[in-house]
């Protein structure tokens, strides 16, 4: 009665890799949340290119005094991040636990980073238009690593409980997709707050 | 229970034990708790279809009660702030609540039986969308009961909207309820766009979608896009309003007129995200009628996606009159006019399909063809207010609100009524009545033309919108008074419409499988469709399958009677993009209350936000994130743990 699927190899089943739906879905998620960051700098220039009362931004260009070693954590933990999926496939399971402990130790300190550029400001949130813009823009991104590093907690988690191995592991790997986009939107922040008001 | 790593599928013949079988596994709960953990995407447009229907009930009355206030001069049905509030809600109900979701309410019962799957990728995160959704609604109408409604119109500009000229909570409502909803919409989104890429039949080419995936899926590609630019404006304006940031007050240095920029680059692009879809199921349900294939489906779908595209480019349009350079002006009037092009092909194509074929005027073909003729009057309207000058003398006048109501009641409302007159028979197995469907129809076509026609003079005679009387004197009378009667005759005809959808789902006659003989997979199952759609997953050759003997269509055939069994639990196929080839069997989950209850702790967080009790909002953070754990937790039946196998 019932036969095979005519000439054609087997189907994998369930989640495995960018096959699964919810790779999928965290892409589109990740569209959805670059618009977030986009709209955000547009109103930023928006107003940077038609300051109306005195200098942009009012006390000088923002220090790199925490913000260039934030750039170097992202990007630190974008190569752990890497290191955890990559050990995922090959199915080192110590690896894995390492990598993702790592981003989420880097993960946390750009968090206490990002709070030690907050306290160094001479302004607060209300301010100034500018003080709102940094204040907002800075802490729209600080929230999305808070839940990016729940997400690393999350699956570092899962991971000690033995669930994943060479084949399913597709939620470390949506994971670091999105570690690696916060990151990009961390870059592209640091060029607009930090980079442009030294370009005039 | 355990997953293995790859399945070569079982193909087989349909057969009762089969579908029987299946019917136990995918059948939901029955009564109350059914509904309350559904994950069957047609149990869930039910449920946005029924919704939104309540939204426009409650934006109509709210128009009915403006239109009293209006009917003559000098009138005092309503003071002056609470017709704001009254204007403000109808646009943002009808706009918002109403508008898009009643369209996601058609995808989302149509999408897996119009591309051959079993559901929608994500089955829970559509229940959530539509909590979502509803649960939006239901906070933003919070606002009649606190006593403080949103007033400033559906696109709420500051600084009217600023705390110093707006205090208390009305404007929080609106800005907080947006933000809500811009949740739905962007899980909704997702929903759609993965399941079109994903979970389709083989076969399912994307050269063989039906016209409304195309335009559901160009609305919700843009809704990705564009719903964080409203988030955002309403982010900032609630933060302006409650913390004392200064994004849009002027007087500390801020931009009033960045709201508009961010609200229109959300807003235009959303008013062609309302209308494709509806302009997708009449390129779909028209040729049935027709009796023969659409004219030109690819010049269709690359208008519908075109449309899309160039709606990005013409926010402008809405900011004529706030003294812009000369070439921001000109370069915006130049893409508003562009966009007739694409709309015109569209409309081109419909006519000639048509003209070409063997039209059957059933209830459903007279609204569709109704709708043509509204488009048109509506369209030529939007053309004339994209030209720079003639906007300068139309903004504010009852002339745009003429061209509003030909566009969003003419390209939704008559094709969403005209859908339901050609999908009841599949939504519930009987057919609607058509002698009372005709007297709907006309009712209704004459009242909205009696209503709104008018307004195009009365704009010209230099009424402004949103005043809520006017002297008398001024010439205003008489047209005023025809458009009340004809928006109470419009309202008289969704009456009928109603009482239609009443009677007919007690005595309609039993329509069988394809009532209509059309073309698309939906009409392969019974009506109404078993829980789990296809007892086989069908393999689609031509763009009609089921239509293929007729029309010589191509080389190959359809096989709907025979195909992939997947009958271990919960389960679809996924294919890749292009040419629907099956590449994955993917493991759905079953019913859950879980997309319920992380609504509910959404829906503390944001009551916590409009009280300022941030104890409810903290709780309900602390909650939702333990709900999405429990959602998220990789399920070793879902096939997504490592199992070793020894």
């Amino acid at each position: 009665m019932a036969d095979a699927f005519p000439n054609r190899p087997p189907l994998a089943v369930g989640s495995i890799g960018p096959r699964a739906s919810g790779f999928s879905g965290m892409a589109l998620l990740i569209v959805s949340e670059a618009g977030v960051f986009a709209y955000l700098f547009f109103a930023y220039y928006y107003f940077s290119i038609q300051p109306q009362y005195g200098p942009w931004p009012p006390n000088g260009p923002p220090t790199f005094l925490y913000s260039a070693p934030q750039s170097a954590v992202m990007l630190a933990g974008c190569a752990s991040m890497w290191w955890a999926n990559r050990s995922a496939a090959r199915g080192d399971r110590l690896m894995v636990w390492l990598g993702l402990l790592a981003t989420l130790i880097l993960a946390l300190g750009f968090i206490v980073l990002q709070f030690l550029d907050w306290y160094d400001k001479p302004f607060s949130l209300a301010t100034s238009a500018y003080s709102s813009f940094y204040f907002i823009i800075t802490g729209t991104h600080l929230v999305h690593v808070v839940g990016g590093a729940l997400m690393i907690l999350a699956v570092l988690v899962w991971s000690l409980f033995g669930y994943f191995g060479p084949v399913r592991h597709v939620p470390i790997t949506i994971t670091a997709l999105y570690w690696y986009f916060l990151t990009v939107a961390w870059l592209w922040l640091f060029f607009t707050i930090y980079g442009t008001p030294r370009l005039t | 229970m355990t997953v293995e790593a790859e399945r070569i599928p079982e193909v087989s013949p349909r057969e009762p034990a089969l579908e029987a079988k299946l019917h136990v596994m995918w059948e939901s709960k029955p009564g109350i708790r059914g509904w309350l953990s559904t994950t069957d995407h047609k149990e869930i447009g039910i449920l946005y279809l029924v919704t939104a229907f309540v939204f426009l009930v409650a934006g109509g009355i709210q128009a009915l009660i403006m239109r009293l206030q209006l009917a003559g001069p000098d009138s005092q049905v309503v003071n002056a702030a609470v017709y704001n509030e009254l204007f403000s809600m109808h646009g943002t109900t009808m706009i918002f609540w109403y508008a898009f979701p009643v369209l996601s309410g058609f995808s989302n019962y149509f999408w897996p039986l119009f591309l051959g799957g079993r559901d929608m990728a994500f089955p829970r995160l559509n229940a959530f969308s539509y909590w979502v959704f509803l649960a939006s609604g239901i906070f933003l109408y919070c606002s009649f009961a606190a006593g403080s409604v949103p007033n400033d119109g559906w696109f709420n500009y500051p600084p009217y909207a600023s705390r110093e000229f707006n205090p208390g909570a009305a404007i929080d409502f609106y800005t907080l309820g947006l933000i809500f909803f811009g949740i739905s919409l962007t899980a909704g989104g997702i929903n759609f766009i993965v399941t079109t890429l994903r979970t389709r039949c083989p076969g399912m080419s994307i050269n063989r979608f039906p016209v409304v995936i195309w335009g559901t899926l160009s609305a919700n590609a843009a809704g990705m896009l564009v719903v964080p630019t409203v988030s955002v404006a309403c982010f900032f304006l609630w933060m302006d309003r409650n913390f004392g940031t200064h994004f849009f007050n002027a007087a500390d240095g801020g931009q009033p007129l960045l709201w508009q920029h961010l609200f229109w680059m959300f807003a235009h692009p959303w008013v062609y995200m309302i209308v494709l879809p509806a302009m997708g199921i009449v390129s779909d349900a028209l040729p049935v009628f027709c009796r023969r294939p659409l004219v030109g489906y690819t010049a269709v779908v690359l208008s519908t996606v075109a449309t899309q595209m160039i709606g990005f480019g013409v926010w402008l349009h809405h900011m004529f009159a706030t003294g812009l350079p000369v070439l921001g002006l000109s370069f915006f009037a130049a893409t508003s006019i562009l966009i007739t092009i694409p709309s015109a092909v569209q409309v081109f194509s419909w006519v000639a399909t048509i003209w070409t074929g063997r039209p059957v005027f059933t209830t459903a073909m007279l609204f569709f063809t109704g709708f043509i003729v509204l488009f048109v009057i509506g369209g030529v309207s939007g053309f004339m207010s994209g030209n720079v000058p003639v906007d300068w003398q139309l903004e504010d006048t009852y002339f745009i609100v003429a061209h509003i109501h030909y566009v969003l009641i003419g390209i939704n409302l008559f094709p969403v009524i005209g859908a339901i007159y050609y999908w009841f028979p599949k939504f519930t197995g009987r057919m609607m009545d058509e002698t009372l469907g005709k007297v709907n129809f006309w009712v209704m076509f004459a009242g909205f033309n009696i209503g709104f026609f008018p307004m195009h003079i009365t704009g010209l005679m230099g009424m402004p919108r949103r005043v809520y009387t006017y002297p008398a004197g001024l010439g205003w009378h008489t047209p005023n008074l025809i458009t009340t009667i004809g928006a109470y005759i419009l309202a008289v005809g969704i009456l009928l419409f109603f009482i239609n959808v009443v009677v007919s789902l007690r005595r309609g006659a039993i329509a069988g499988p394809n009532p209509w003989d059309a073309y698309s997979l939906e009409w392969a199952t019974s009506s109404p469709p078993p829980p789990y759609n296809f007892a086989v997953i069908p393999s689609v050759a031509s763009r009609h399958p089921l239509w293929e003997e007729r029309l010589q269509e191509g080389m190959g055939r359809s096989v709907l009677d025979r195909g992939v069994v997947l009958d271990h639990h919960h389960e679809t196929l996924g294919v890749d993009v292009f040419d629907g080839v099956p590449d994955t069997i993917l493991k759905m989950p079953s019913e859950s209350y879980l997309p319920l209850l992380l609504t509910l702790c959404i829906s503390a967080g944001f009551a916590g936000l409009i009280s300022h009790i941030w104890g409810i909002s903290y709780a309900g953070l602390g909650i939702g994130l333990i709900v999405t754990l429990i959602w998220l937790w990789p399920r070793a039946e879902a096939g997504q743990r490592e199992v070793i196998h020894g």
